[in-house]
């Protein structure tokens, strides 16, 4: 018994939750009280036209039998037609990915310089003033509502001292990395309010390891110990605890690209809200939810790699 | 034969009394201060009346952004309406604060129930329901709670709907966890044996020991489900206008920042201290309900 196999048995686990994550996205939009095509028509509507787009739409079949065609078609990576865009999702979707896939990982980036440095002196000082300030300081950033954040760093750096663009994505990379600064800060500071106090308690428990005492007991010095003992040793957990954690970061994103006007798919879930354009709402729900349950996979898989200790449970 | 049974349920259910009733609890500051800010809040919204006569939605179009404490309005008023800022604060915390504490009572009951029944009876059931946890796990929060406002149409009572369809989850898995490592436990086989019922047993015996982690949690939660009100107000997707909210009262502003910075600022800082408030009080909480030895 191996990786292999605990990665193979993960693989499956996360079957059923695939299967769940479409039927909850699937119905979520079909339950709808009402009539979605009257919604879709508007003021357009007559009796005809509605008849003929609920046909198009498959809207006049039984609703189990929707959900089979639907659930055909997401296998093949088909979401759908949007109504507004008079595209198919998919490609509506693709077109928008990238500065949320950006805004993603130049935040994750983000949070693990801020709250790592942070977790380790806070555990390093634990309970002293330091600790307490930091953990202090935490406290009060996550009771901030990150947009309001978003804001306010606009005022301070974009409109008053103009270092930052007040919106969009940027061209090429060192554009994206400026424009997206303020926008992946705001997220980075809400996630690692998040962060910080599970870092901080995994960075104790892997200090208060026997093997660290026993480093300590034949004389290294602490850097010594810091670096070639307990560092190595809390990339396993941090790695877990980022994973655990991934829907916060999603969930930030979809409301700081609104903040920022980004231009990726939090925006664009929104404004799919706002036109009633429900194909592309559903595909977004399901995208982003197998986009957590792939990084949960993912981080678990890591973590098993790196740390041999775990089981393959 | 009955006065015996009588007597063995009693000293079952003595037994079940949680471990810190009988020993001093530690009331800290946390608590004390947390409670306290929390009051001053609630009391303030909920007797807005009281403090101020200006009607959160009423229009002053002849004096918009007014800054704080001139032409008799102690927060200014907002632009371009020139609607009384502390007013629109006041009203608009009663949705923020209901949301905090209605959202969060809700789903610490149900969810604490499913866990029970995960956790105690176990088998399909707790996989059953532990599936489901999973699946609504797997969704951003915010993200579900956006979809199905999407479905049911944007009001503060659908968003009380979406918290209470997904909220539930986090409690459920939390009690689940905890009612496995007590079922175990001598003083609950005792009472099995005694011939106690299983709703009995989970109630009044597993429960009281299992419920302080949930409590604590709520806390959190409490303030996710106002930051979740905020985000949505801000959205648009939340209270709608012209009903004040903090959330859109921060997008009202935004946009009149330069000019009227306290318009979206004020309401950012009222969020935050209510959310320092339920900190305080989790703190506080998570030691008064420690056992202590």
């Amino acid at each position: 018994m191996g990786g292999y196999s605990f990665v193979g048995r993960r693989l499956i686990q996360a079957i059923p939750v695939l299967f769940g994550i479409t039927l909850v996205s699937f119905f979520l939009i079909h339950l709808i009280p009402g009539d979605p095509v009257a919604a879709i028509l508007g003021n357009h509507y007559n009796a005809q036209t509605a008849a003929a787009l609920r046909h198009s739409l498959g809207l006049d079949r039984p609703i189990w039998d929707q959900y089979l065609i639907f659930l055909g078609h997401v296998v093949h990576g088909n979401l759908g037609q949007s109504i507004y865009y008079e595209q198919p999702v998919s490609q509506v979707i693709g077109d928008r990915i990238a500065p949320t896939a950006w805004l993603v990982v130049y935040s994750s980036v983000l949070a693990a310089v801020i709250s790592f440095p942070l977790a380790l002196v806070s555990a390093l000082r634990h309970d002293g003033v330091i600790d307490q300030v930091i953990r202090a300081v935490f406290v009060v950033a996550f009771a901030m509502p990150a947009f309001w954040v978003g804001i306010v760093l606009i005022l301070f750096l974009s409109i008053d001292v103009k270092i930052f663009p007040v919106s969009g994505y940027g061209n090429g990379f060192a554009g994206h990395l400026q424009a997206l600064f303020l926008p992946s800060l705001t997220i980075a500071l809400a996630f690692s309010a998040v962060l910080i106090r599970s870092l901080r308690n995994g960075i104790l428990e892997v200090m208060s390891e026997d093997y660290i005492r026993t480093a300590r007991a034949k004389g290294l010095g602490t850097r010594l110990i810091l670096l070639r003992h307990m560092l190595r040793n809390a990339v396993p957990p941090t790695i877990t605890i980022f994973g655990v954690n991934i829907a916060f970061l999603l969930g930030s994103t979809v409301v700081i690209e609104n903040v920022f006007a980004v231009g990726g798919i939090g925006q664009l879930l929104v404004s799919a809200i706002l036109q009633r354009d429900y194909e592309v709402v559903q595909g977004i729900t399901l995208l982003l939810a197998v986009a957590v349950v792939a990084i949960n996979l993912l981080t678990d898989i890591v973590h098993v790699l790196l740390d041999p200790r775990v089981s393959y449970g | 034969m009955a006065a015996n049974a009588q007597a063995a349920q009693e000293l079952i259910d003595l037994d079940a009394e949680p471990i810190t009733t009988s020993r001093h609890r530690a009331v800290t500051w946390p608590l004390v201060v947390g409670l306290g800010i929390f009051a001053v809040i609630a009391l303030l919204c909920i007797f807005a009346p009281l403090i101020t006569h200006y009607d959160p939605t009423a229009q002053d179009l002849l004096h918009p952004g007014a800054p704080p404490f001139t032409g008799g309005h102690v927060l200014g008023t907002d632009a371009p309406y020139g609607r009384d800022v502390l007013s629109r604060l006041l009203y608009g915390g009663r949705a923020d604060l209901a949301i905090g504490l209605g959202g969060t009572g809700v789903t610490i009951v149900v969810g604490t129930l499913i866990g029970l029944i995960s956790g105690y009876y176990g088998g399909w059931v707790d996989s059953v329901l532990m599936r489901i946890a999973d699946v609504f796990f797997a969704f951003p929060f915010l993200v579900l709670v956006l979809a199905i406002v999407a479905a049911l149409g944007p009001s503060l009572f659908n968003l009380f709907v979406a918290i209470w369809a997904v909220g539930w989850v986090s409690y459920a898995r939390i009690i689940r966890g905890q009612t496995l490592s007590m079922k175990q436990r001598d003083f609950v086989l005792a009472s099995r044996c005694g011939g106690c019922k299983n709703g009995r047993i989970m109630v009044r015996h597993i429960l009281p020991h299992i419920i302080s982690a949930a409590l604590v949690f709520a806390m959190v939660d409490a303030i996710g489900n106002i930051l979740l009100a905020a985000a949505l107000g801000y959205l648009g997707l939340g209270v709608q206008e012209p009903a004040p909210e903090w959330g859109t009262m921060i997008a009202d502003g935004q946009q009149y920042i330069v000019t009227q910075w306290w318009v979206p600022t004020i309401p950012g800082i009222a969020i935050a201290i209510t959310g320092i408030s339920f900190s305080l009080i989790g703190d506080g909480l998570a030691t008064y309900l420690r056992p202590r030895g």
